[in-house]
Order: structure tokens, then C-alpha cells, then sequence
């Protein structure tokens, strides 16, 4: 009973440390793969194009085909990109 | 005593005894098509028919949406203003463009303005006795909801500041979080406070703005709404030569 209680947390302990990105990537690789996502998305050309894009489509969806729900997705989407871009900036940038 | 409606062979049938609350917003749309449907054609659905309870009902559907609506609105507005005055990061940086800027305020006002474009669309339906009372008072409660928002959001801008971001009263509470807070950073908050505190004061002015758009937008999408549809109504009737009037 106690071997299969001690397999038991040992393959939850695995599964667990599987999880951790940091068993993968350095800290450092970790931190400007994120820092890379974050440029890319949330700030400059592409974000504000996706921003734009987005913000059109809340109002295609959610007032044109009067499909609110998908209208009001567009519009948080629009709004994580634009302002998000500062916070994840501060988090992964200065930590590089 | 039936109302019947429909198109397309499909048959709307309501008893009037009924009650009718719709429960949310695309519920009251539907509704309104249905009543719009059946008076068009000709069939016109006695007063009485739309009870106290159901106009209550539509009513609070509007008012809800438009409370969420204006919530969100006046969240939205500081980080417009923050961004113009450069307080705020947008796309990343803090020096923004004209486009950032520009872009900024269409995001502050655009989940305002989708809404009341989608009420505007509503007067495409506006005929007839019942239809358009369940609009009225669809719209009673959403221009209610954009009043209460200007009026509270105007008092709580000048609330925070003057009350809750005054220098004295505000380096006193911070002061709290010395033991919780090392270095410099104390000062950087104060300092970064006190430089956003202006924004509030031109967000109240602004939130007015965007509360008088919620009650003008759908107003006057109705007039316009309205008038297209009885010009195609009338011209349906003159050449099918149809007996069935609408109900105005």
C-alpha cells in the first residue's frame, strides 16, 4: 500500500516537474521567448494591425451580423493588444 | 384572441394573454422582429396585448445592457486620456503617435457606440402600436443607464480628484506601505499619481461626451430607420397593390 502511495507521488512529482517550462529553457531562453511573443503581437506594425483588425471585426460581427457574443471576443481582443503590450514589456524586457 | 405573423411560411403565433419578458438582449431583438413581422403584414395586435409586466421587462434588458455598456466605457475613458497624455503605455510604448492616439479614443468609444449602433438598427422596425412601445421602452432603459453613467461617472472623476488623489491626503496613505515598500519606489507611485490626476478631471468632461452619444446615435438611427421603412412599405403597396396596411 505504501509502494503504491510513493509511485503515485513520484509520477505526480514528474508530471508536475514536466510542467515547468524551466525544465526545458533556461530562465534566460524562457524570458526572451516571451520577450520575442511580446514584441511581436503587442507592440509596433503587427500589433497595431491586429488592432485594428480585431476592433473592425467587433463591430462586423457585433453589429452588422448582430452576433454579440463573437462582437464583444473581438473587442477584449482588441484591447488586450492594445494595452497589454506596456505590462508584458515591463515583465519580460527588464528581466532580459 | 391569436396574434399571427411570419414569413417565409413560417407562422408566429402568440396567445394575448401571454406574457412576454424577454429575459436578455438578443431575446428582446427577436421579440421586437416577431411583433415587427406581424404588424407589417397587416395584422394589427390590440394595446393591451403588451403588458405592464412585459414593458417592465424590456425595459430592464435595456437598462442592463446599457449599465455594462457604460461600465465598461468609463473604465476605458482614463487610459484614453493617460495614453494623449502620454501617462500610459499603448503598443508597447509610451511616446504614442497620432495613429495611438486616435486609435486610443476609438477603443474608449467603441464598445459605447456598437451598442447604441445596434439599438439604432432597431428603427428599421419602428411601426406599428406594440412594436414600437417595446422599443421605446427597450430604449427608455438604455438612455436612463447612459444618464445615471454621465452623471456618476462626472462625480466620481472629480471625487478621485479632489478627494482621493489631493497631494496631503494621498502621500498620508502611502505612507502606510513604507514597511511593505523598499527603495525609491514610494516616491515613483506618489510622483506617477500625481502626474495622472488631471486625466480624471478631463475623463469626467469626456464620459459626458460619450453618454450623450448613447442616447443621440440610437435616436437618430430610429428616425432614419423608420422613415426608410415606411417609404418601402409604401411603394410595396402601390405596386403589389396589396390591401394590407401597416399599422403606423
Amino acid at each position: 500500500m505504501i509502494e503504491i502511495a510513493s509511485i503515485c507521488v513520484a509520477s505526480a512529482t514528474g508530471f508536475v516537474d514536466k510542467l515547468s517550462p524551466l525544465s526545458y529553457f533556461s530562465q534566460d531562453g524562457y524570458a526572451q521567448g516571451w520577450a520575442f511573443i511580446t514584441r511581436w503581437f503587442l507592440t509596433g506594425l503587427w500589433a497595431r494591425i491586429f488592432a485594428v483588425l480585431f476592433l473592425i471585426s467587433a463591430f462586423w460581427q457585433g453589429v452588422y451580423r448582430q452576433k454579440i457574443v463573437l462582437g464583444i471576443i473581438f473587442f477584449v481582443l482588441a484591447l488586450i493588444i492594445t494595452y497589454t503590450g506596456g505590462i508584458f514589456g515591463k515583465m519580460f524586457w527588464w528581466s532580459t | 384572441m391569436a396574434a399571427k405573423g411570419g414569413g417565409k411560411g413560417e407562422t408566429w403565433i402568440q396567445e394575448q394573454g401571454q406574457q412576454h419578458k424577454p429575459k436578455g438582449l438578443v431575446a428582446a431583438f427577436s421579440e421586437i422582429q416577431n411583433y415587427f413581422m406581424s404588424e407589417r403584414k397587416g395584422s394589427p395586435i390590440q394595446e393591451e396585448f403588451f403588458t405592464f409586466g412585459g414593458k417592465i421587462a424590456f425595459f430592464e434588458v435595456g437598462f442592463k445592457g446599457g449599465l455594462l455598456s457604460a461600465l465598461l466605457s468609463v473604465l476605458l475613458t482614463p487610459f484614453a486620456i493617460g495614453v494623449v497624455e502620454a501617462n500610459l503605455p499603448i503598443f508597447g510604448t509610451i511616446h504614442p503617435s497620432g495613429f495611438d492616439k486616435f486609435f486610443a479614443f476609438a477603443i474608449a468609444l467603441s464598445f459605447s457606440t456598437g451598442y447604441a449602433l445596434l439599438f439604432a438598427g432597431l428603427g428599421k422596425y419602428y411601426i406599428g402600436i406594440i412594436t414600437k412601445s417595446a422599443i421605446k421602452n427597450l430604449l427608455l432603459g438604455v438612455f436612463l443607464a447612459a444618464a445615471i453613467k454621465g452623471i456618476l461617472a462626472f462625480l466620481a472623476f472629480h471625487f478621485i480628484y479632489f478627494v482621493m488623489l489631493e497631494p496631503q491626503r494621498l502621500g498620508k496613505f502611502l505612507l502606510q506601505f513604507s514597511w511593505l515598500v523598499k527603495g525609491g519606489a514610494l516616491p515613483w507611485v506618489y510622483q506617477s499619481l500625481l502626474e495622472f490626476r488631471p486625466v480624471f478631471l478631463t475623463s469626467a468632461y469626456f464620459v459626458l461626451i460619450t453618454s450623450a452619444l448613447m442616447i443621440l446615435i440610437p435616436v437618430a438611427g430610429i428616425a432614419i430607420g423608420k422613415r426608410k421603412t415606411e417609404k418601402a412599405m409604401a411603394q410595396e403597396a402601390l405596386y403589389t397593390g396589396s390591401g394590407a396596411q401597416p399599422v403606423k
